[in-house]
């Protein structure tokens, strides 16, 4: 995969606490220069985001939100509230946190319910990328929760809530595109070399939400937080760790 | 401290998604069987946690924007609201730190005012998220917390690992004495400092409570009880 076609796959989200406004500027403006596939922020953020999309828009790269992100234990009526706020400031698309707590409770038609809502009252003005938990997840609840997303209209899913969660597999992402064909792919969680993004388009990835965009696409270095001088700053991954 | 106290000055933590009803409820007997002071969950959990804790005297503490912060104000103003509506007594609101890495104190200010409105007379805790700040970010946030009449400070949202430069492993940000004696000198009695991230052993707890610590947040509060001494 050549870099152009890595860059075109990224998904950034510059929204940590630790982050600096100059800094999030940075990467949504080189998100744009470069052609990522979207930049997704958290809601305080979007006016910036809109801002930058008017001097910088590309006509490819999309503007994200998060929305019930990423454990999606915010009610339903606070998702609306924020699809509303996503839709009123021209928000092309938003990942979306289940509840996956009912699910795990056996409570299967909560979890739709929860999703349905949203999705309905999107009504295709945004794309969803449903959270899909595969990593916490054995295939026959993937299956359960592949069936809930579809009938609920989903047509995308984001693999996993994030790193804390672990490293997502390529043998998830065949999986899933095995069976579930019609469904796009989001990579997230700990997807952290070139090699291992190359063998996840191969198996039917589409996406990478990617903290290590810069990294992965040849072109840099990206933002790192070290917690001993409390900064963020670019910082090279070599042997293993960050270091400036 | 006798050990019913140390109980009082407990919070149990829901603090993933990915769990079954049987663990948010077994959070809600443990703390009616200790004696713990409240149960933090997530809003979806609050009436199922109101219903099993109905008649006792356990506090439901709900996460609000948890656990970026990342919300309006007045999008976090609607939460604090309806998870009142749904049986909330205590609110654990993840700040916008970003405007404080920022030092745009006004922002500060203004979002503080507002949670403090929602709250109305129920208590209000806000996230520092310690691990992000320096110094003297945390003495002026306590600052402009006291201002704005929050009841509590919660040190951290307790979730997150730095990569050890030495090991390059992952390790927890654990609670810090050093982060609560600074807010405890800052804040003296006018606030209380609730201290969490990874307070599963006695060990840190000890630490902790003697730092300044008022009361803990934990995924272990049992253990810790067992542990107490």
């Amino acid at each position: 995969m050549y870099d152009r076609e890595m860059i075109s796959r990224c998904v950034l989200s510059p929204f940590g606490s630790f982050y600096k406004e100059d800094q999030v500027r940075k990467e949504l403006i080189d998100g744009y220069r470069y052609g990522v596939r979207s930049i997704v922020v958290e809601a305080d953020q979007v006016p910036m985001l809109k801002e930058i999309e008017k001097q910088y828009g590309n006509g490819y790269t999309r503007t994200g939100m998060v929305l019930g992100y990423p454990y999606g234990g915010y009610t339903t009526d606070i998702k609306l509230k924020l699809a509303e706020y996503a839709i009123s400031h021209g928000i092309d698309e938003v990942d979306l946190g289940v509840n996956i707590h009912a699910f795990w409770s056996n409570d299967t038609e909560t979890m739709y319910r929860d999703l349905k809502t949203v999705v309905d009252y999107a009504d295709g003005r945004l794309r969803i990328a449903a959270i899909a938990w595969l990593i916490r997840n054995s295939l026959e609840n993937i299956d359960r929760i592949m069936d809930t997303f579809i009938r609920a209209g989903v047509k995308v899913i984001k693999t996993n809530p994030g790193g804390r969660f672990g490293e997502m597999k390529v043998e998830h992402i065949q999986y899933v595109h095995n069976h579930y064909p019609e469904i796009e792919i989001e990579v997230a969680g700990r997807c952290r070399s070139r090699e291992t993004a190359e063998r996840m388009v191969e198996a039917g990835a589409s996406y990478f939400h990617l903290s290590s965009w810069r990294r992965m696409s040849g072109i840099g270095d990206d933002i790192q937080f070290d917690y001993d001088s409390k900064v963020a700053d670019y910082m090279e991954y070599k042997g293993g760790t960050w270091r400036k | 401290m006798d050990k019913k106290t140390f109980a009082s000055k407990l919070e149990n933590r829901v603090f993933d998604m990915d769990v079954h009803d049987t663990d948010v409820s077994n959070a809600c007997y443990e703390a009616m069987y200790h004696g713990l002071a409240s149960v933090q969950v997530f809003p979806v959990m609050i009436e199922e946690c109101a219903k099993l804790l109905k008649g006792s005297e356990v506090k439901i503490a709900a996460l609000i924007d948890y656990p970026h912060g990342g919300f309006p104000p007045e999008i976090k103003k609607m939460e604090i609201l309806d998870a009142k509506k749904r049986g909330a007594e205590i609110f654990n609101v993840c700040f916008t730190n970003r405007n404080v890495k920022d030092r745009k104190w006004e922002q500060v200010g203004r979002e503080l005012q507002i949670l403090r409105e929602a709250a109305g007379e129920s208590e209000l805790r806000i996230f520092l998220e310690t691990e992000y700040l320096t110094d003297e970010e945390i003495t002026k946030l306590c600052g402009y917390a006291i201002e704005a009449g929050v009841d509590t400070v919660i040190t951290s949202t307790g979730l997150y690992y730095k990569l050890d430069k030495e090991s390059r492993t992952e390790v927890p940000l654990l609670a810090d004495a050093r982060d609560i004696r600074l807010i405890k000198s800052v804040v003296g009695s006018r606030m209380k400092i609730m201290a969490q991230g990874f307070i599963d052993h006695w060990d840190l707890a000890g630490e902790v409570l003697e730092a300044g610590a008022d009361m803990i947040g934990s995924a272990k509060a049992v253990r810790l009880l067992e542990e107490f001494h």
